[in-house]
């Protein structure tokens, strides 16, 4: 027997012992074994080394408790830009898996629906009006009515203006893009042309819902008190912006 | 109220593709125990293992949505475990020089015969851990493409087609890596005394 197939028929040991040799091939193998002394010592040490990890394989494992590796993953698992901490009606995965699609933002400064934005502006004055009235009067109702209003006029945001719920908001729609950073400050922003007593916006929390993004975030009054805004993308023709 | 332990893997991925973070949760606690154990033995430091384990999760997670749903989730995460396993040990231009160790030399006793001497004895035991610390350093003496080959069989139990599906190379040369890092095992146990016959 040459050098070649020699080892060719030591290599048949592994798939053998594997369950890994078709019944042709096995059958062969275990005729050169029975006949050959040197290539059954080899296959039965390779049993013994099977035996061996078999012990290795039993062996237990710390590992940190689940929870600790989880709320490491977790973290990792939210990239930079996007924002934290998650609002209460969004899911954290969803968030990061939307945020992969260009943002709201990017497309409203493409210029795609510069009539949507508009039309937004315009209903935001119209709306803050509203809500400012509300929130003077500190009638809760009437900020509850305000918002139905906004809600009537704007029939396909509801479904994601039903999604924050706590304290009543007066909502406004407002064509400025703000900043996506929940918690941040933002002085002097933009929205605070159309409330002319705002000096600063906070953004608090952010959803996300197919492709569409909306952003909740208060505006600070100069008497101390917080207008609630919410943004939300308005739908023109079945397509979400 | 979905049921996830009942939910295969393909399920709990497309459920978290779809943006289900329990789902996602659930394949994590299914799979983190094995993949773990996996790492560890590969790169044979808890610490790398862990970090290596972590970012395994997040490349699952990132390509949530390129998963192939008629494919073993399996298979394709011991890929992203193998290929992070090489990165670490070329980033970290790890080479294990293995110098013979004494203590583990075989004294003579008949260790871990099938039968013959009592399962739970200390004895055992102990011999059980002279063992594992011979098949650690044996394997800390093979190449990376040979010690996953051996890992992936061993501990793993995966098929010859597996095996080379994630490591990426024919059935041959995984018949080959296996037959190889086995006959270095077995010389090295031999070294220490520990006769084939005797394990």
């Amino acid at each position: 027997m040459d050098a070649t197939t020699k080892t060719t028929i030591e290599e048949s040991i592994s798939p053998w012992l594997d369950g890994e040799l078709s019944s042709g091939d096995r059958a062969a193998f275990e005729a050169a074994l029975s006949n050959d002394p040197a290539l059954s010592a080899m296959a039965e040490e390779f049993k013994a080394s099977t035996r061996a990890f078999a012990v290795y394989r039993s062996q237990k494992i710390e590992e940190p408790p689940f929870e600790e590796f989880w709320n490491e993953l977790s973290a990792k698992l939210v990239t930079p830009a996007v924002p934290q901490p998650v609002s209460d009606t969004g899911s954290l995965l969803k968030l990061i898996l939307d945020a992969r699609k260009p943002s709201l933002w990017e497309r409203l400064a493409s210029g795609v629906f510069p009539a949507l934005v508009g039309a937004a502006a315009a209903l935001a004055v119209v709306f803050f009006a509203t809500g400012r009235a509300s929130r003077h009067e500190a009638d809760s109702s009437v900020r509850k009515d305000a918002m139905q209003e906004t809600r009537a006029m704007t029939p396909p945001l509801n479904s994601l203006l039903v999604k924050h719920p706590g304290e009543p908001k007066t909502t406004v729609n407002v064509a400025t893009k703000p900043e996506i950073a929940p918690g941040k400050i933002i002085p002097n922003p933009d929205v605070a042309n159309i409330v002319a007593e705002a000096d600063s916006c906070i953004i608090e929390s952010m959803n996300a819902e197919d492709d569409a993004i909306t952003t909740v975030f208060k505006i600070a009054d100069t008497d101390g008190s917080m207008i609630t805004v919410i943004w939300v993308p308005i739908e023109d023709e079945g397509t979400s912006i | 109220m979905k049921d996830y332990h009942s939910m295969k893997d393909a399920e709990l991925i497309g459920a978290a593709a779809e943006g289900d973070e329990t789902a996602f949760q659930h394949l994590v606690k299914r799979h983190r125990s094995w993949a773990f154990g996996f790492v560890l033995k590969t790169v044979r430091d808890p610490e790398a293992a862990g970090d290596i384990l972590q970012e395994a999760f997040v490349r699952v997670f990132k390509n949530l949505a390129k998963f192939r749903m008629e494919s073993s989730f399996n298979t394709w995460f011991h890929r992203i475990l193998y290929n992070l396993c090489i990165d670490y040990w070329r980033r970290s231009g790890r080479r294990i020089h293995m110098e013979y160790d004494d203590s583990l030399a075989f004294d003579g006793k008949g260790v871990g015969t099938a039968g013959g001497y009592d399962a739970t004895s200390p004895e055992r035991n102990n011999r059980r851990k002279e063992v594992v610390g011979i098949l650690e350093q044996a394997l800390d003496s093979l190449s990376l493409e040979h010690r996953t080959a051996i890992l992936l069989r061993e501990v793993e139990g995966l098929s010859y087609e597996e095996i080379a599906d994630i490591i990426d190379c024919p059935k041959g040369t995984v018949m080959s890596r296996l037959h190889h890092a086995r006959k270095k095992i077995v010389s090295f146990m031999k070294r220490y005394g520990y006769v084939s016959s005797e394990i």
